[in-house]
């Protein structure tokens, strides 16, 4: 000291050691410093020398501990010299070079760790907290607190000064950008629990797959509303977190992404001894800046407010460019998932038509030529398969991160799939070609003339039931029954008309398209559908018509129309009603013109007026077992004199009525029939 | 409002002149001048007194010499040069004025 030798004890050295570097530090800046370090120095040592001088054999720490007291601590002169011109550091009570204590630490903005102005991580700093937790609690406030979260933070902004402060050391999450499916947030929130990621994907996933799960094929309409509120909460979620985060991109980060064992319990741990030491100081500091505040208040915010508004702006861009490309990446995940969306109505589609029998009924009764059903698999597997390949390629790579040839399949699978427009494009102008004109058959059945004059029709056969004998059909469906080779249907229409002479005939017309009207003509002649007299007033009509696989499902249509002499009768029996036109592939109706009666088959041409699809059964307005008269207008009239149409026109909505108001009738009749027979019984009593 | 801070902001304001005139009177060294200081019930740190010193030194009013001592290292004895003493003059015609100021204000309340 000063170029002596003095005996000196550790401790004391340690202290003394200290406050020199501590003075060094503060007149760093001064003019002279090296003198006034000297002179300074020369005092301590004079110092010493007195009490070793006195007796001392060393000096102790008591003897510096008094040194140091009479020329005054660092903090002392701090105190008493604060004014401007002075070229001290400004140096607060809590020696900001020196190591901070945690029982003194301030709240301050953290300008090292900032994403708008650092409030969450200096918050952060001041909690011992990763600044990542705070940004989240952040983020929900300011999300699900209307807003106030933003509020708090602006607040704190503009009130809390800023510092340098120091890294975060702990464990800290993060988002892996080495396994990242999307934005790697599950892996991040995985490696900090340290478990698999595989589990927290499961998790944010778990709502929406099982909200498409939940419907059956028909998931896009049927989504569960409880399913798909947490849906839209975990996505929500999972946008906060990404945004929010910070990516995990040095081997630094990586290893505090992973750091030590962290559990729940240690973090509370931390953050209660913590505070529990800085509240009462806290509160201390709190009261007496709010005085300080209050004295400054006009300087402060002019210039607060100037570099806020800096601050600000500066902040603004990173956030809107950080905000861009979240907005950017979430625009192709939508997309990607509009993809899949596709990709799996395709494979469904594909599913149905390879494995279900549903090929074998398209191929067999629609496709007829073995060209023809080349072209329709070509374009199953062209424009349904490659896509999906392609769809389900583009997903693999994705989520394996392979970035290489992808020029190459694109290309590839375009022109693929182009192929599969061409396909099905020939496939459909091939197929409706086929579906071209309608032609009809009229025959001549003969049949003995009943000689009651009434006409009993019946149906004896079973009705047709489908035989189950398709592997992807199952069900109870009754008028149609379908297999590889044969198709029936009950689709049969029954109208009575007015003969032309005083006999009855049963004309049975058959109808089919085709490509040709040649070849319509033929399909329709082969439809095979009979009837026979089962006596002379009973007439027995065949359970449904049969197309064969060879000639094709063509749209064909089988009409019985059974002329009924003036004034003669006909009856139907329940039997009609049950078995025929049940299950009506193509119920037409058309407009019938009495006086086009005869030229049918004009009237059965493929206007679209004509067609009119008419889903509603039954179709008959008739009732089974009314013994029905024929009248001149071609009507049907029963014992009461009301006439039932029967021919299907806008009448229909007529008849209807009719049929109501005589159920009702009906109704009102036996109710009235069970009052008299009560009261006739009450009498008895 | 914190008094201390008042109270030391009032005493720095004098410490340059308080320093001047002890060192006026003759010869010192510095802890020689915190005793004195001590003495007038005017208390200063040396932390603070050497800066000041010194800055007084590289100013040119004060002027020292080196005096070895038996007991311990040399020390650094002030005395006040003429520009010194020109500072002095015009710092004691300063004082008296403030000085009547604040005992007319202080009378009249």
């Amino acid at each position: 000291m000063s170029g002596r030798v003095i005996a000196i004890e550790d401790s004391a050295y340690t202290s003394l050691k200290a406050y020199l570097e501590s003075l060094h530090q503060y007149f760093a800046q001064e003019e002279g410093h090296d003198e006034i370090l000297n002179d300074i120095e020369s005092r301590i040592a004079e110092l010493m020398d007195e009490r070793i001088h006195r007796g001392s054999q060393a000096i102790t720490a008591g003897d510096i501990e008094s040194i140091i007291a009479s020329i005054g601590r660092v903090e002392d002169f701090a105190a008493a010299d604060e004014e401007p011109g002075n070229t001290h550091k400004q140096w607060d009570n809590q020696g900001g070079a020196s190591t901070t204590s945690t029982k003194n630490k301030r709240f301050y903005r953290d300008v090292n760790d900032k994403i708008a102005g650092g409030v969450c991580s200096g918050l952060a700093a001041y909690l011992n907290l990763d600044p990542a937790l705070v940004r989240i609690v952040f983020a929900i406030l300011a999300l699900g607190g209307i807003g106030s979260g933003i509020l708090l933070y602006i607040i704190l902004w503009i009130f809390v000064p800023a510092a340098p402060l120091e890294r975060y050391k702990g464990r800290r999450l993060f988002r892996d950008a080495d396994d990242k499916w999307i934005g790697g947030v599950c892996s991040g929130i995985a490696r900090y629990f340290d478990k698999e990621p595989w589990i927290f994907r499961l998790i944010f996933a778990a709502p929406f797959l099982l909200s498409m799960f939940s419907g059956t094929i028909g998931f896009l309409i049927g989504t569960s509303f409880i399913f798909g509120s947490f849906t839209g909460t975990f996505i929500l979620i999972y946008l906060v977190l990404w945004i929010v985060l910070p990516i995990a991109t040095t081997d630094f980060e990586k290893m505090e992404m992973r750091g030590e064992k962290v559990d729940l319990r240690s973090i509370r741990n931390n953050v209660m001894a913590d505070i529990k030491d800085r509240t009462s100081s806290f509160g201390a500091e709190v009261s007496e800046s709010a005085s300080r505040i209050s004295g400054d208040a006009r300087n402060f915010i002019s210039t607060r407010g100037r570099s806020f508004a800096q601050e600000a702006r500066e902040a603004g861009k990173p956030i809107a460019a950080r905000g861009g490309h979240v907005i950017g990446s979430l625009l192709k995940y939508f997309l990607l998932f509009i993809g899949i969306m596709i990709a799996f109505s395709l494979f469904m589609v594909l599913i149905s038509y390879s494995f279900g029998g549903f090929s074998g009924i398209f191929n067999n009764f629609i496709l007829r030529s073995p060209g023809q059903r080349t072209l329709g698999w070509a374009t199953i597997i062209l424009f349904f398969g490659v896509p999906l390949i392609g769809l389900v390629t583009l997903m693999v790579r994705r989520a394996l991160r392979i970035r290489t040839g992808g020029k190459y399949f694109g290309m590839g699978y375009s022109i693929l799939w182009i192929g599969g427009w061409i396909c099905l494009v020939a496939l459909i102008a091939q197929v409706s070609q086929e579906f071209g004109p309608r032609e009809i058959v009229t025959q001549n059945m003969p049949i003995t003339q009943p000689v009651n004059g009434n006409l009993y029709i019946t149906v004896p056969d079973p009705g047709i039931e489908y035989s189950n004998s398709l592997p992807f059909l199952k069900g109870d469906i009754s008028g149609w029954d379908i297999n590889r080779d044969i198709m029936k249907s009950a689709g049969v229409m029954v109208l009575p008309s007015l003969s032309p002479d005083s006999q009855y005939h049963v004309i049975v017309k058959r109808s089919a398209m085709g490509s040709s009207a040649k070849e319509a003509t033929d399909r329709a002649s082969h439809i095979s559908y009979g009837l026979h007299n089962r006596s002379d007033s009973v007439l027995a009509l065949d359970n449904g018509y049969t197309i064969t696989a060879a000639e094709g499902y063509r749209v064909q249509q089988v009409v019985v129309e059974i002329q009924v002499p003036l004034g003669k009768h006909i009856t139907f029996d329940g039997s009609v009603y049950e078995k025929l036109e049940s299950f009506n592939l193509n119920p037409i109706h058309f407009n019938h013109n009495h006086k086009r009666r005869n030229q049918w088959a004009v009237g059965w041409s493929h206007h679209s007026d004509d067609w009119d699809m008419n889903w509603e059964t039954p179709v008959n307005s008739w009732k089974p077992g009314i013994v029905y008269t024929m009248t001149a207008g071609g009507e049907l009239m029963d014992a009461a004199a009301n006439t039932v149409s029967s021919h299907l026109n806008g009448n229909y909505h007529r008849d209807s009525t009719h049929r109501v108001m005589d159920s009702l009738e009906q109704s009102i009749d036996r109710i009235q029939e069970r009052k008299d027979r009560l009261e006739e019984s009450e009498e008895d009593d | 409002m914190n008094i201390d801070n008042t109270q030391s902001q009032m005493r720095k304001g004098i410490h340059e002149f308080c320093i001047l005139s002890i060192i006026r009177q003759g010869e010192a060294y510095p802890s020689d001048i915190v005793e004195k200081m001590r003495a007038a019930n005017l208390s200063i740190l040396e932390g603070t007194l050497y800066p000041l010193l010194t800055r007084l030194k590289n100013a040119g009013m004060l002027s020292y010499r080196w005096v070895e001592s038996n007991s311990g290292p040399p020390r650094k004895y002030f005395s006040l040069s003429t520009e010194g003493e020109t500072f002095y003059k015009e710092l004691f015609t300063t004082w008296q004025e403030l000085s009547t100021a604040v005992n007319l204000l202080t009378q009249a309340s």
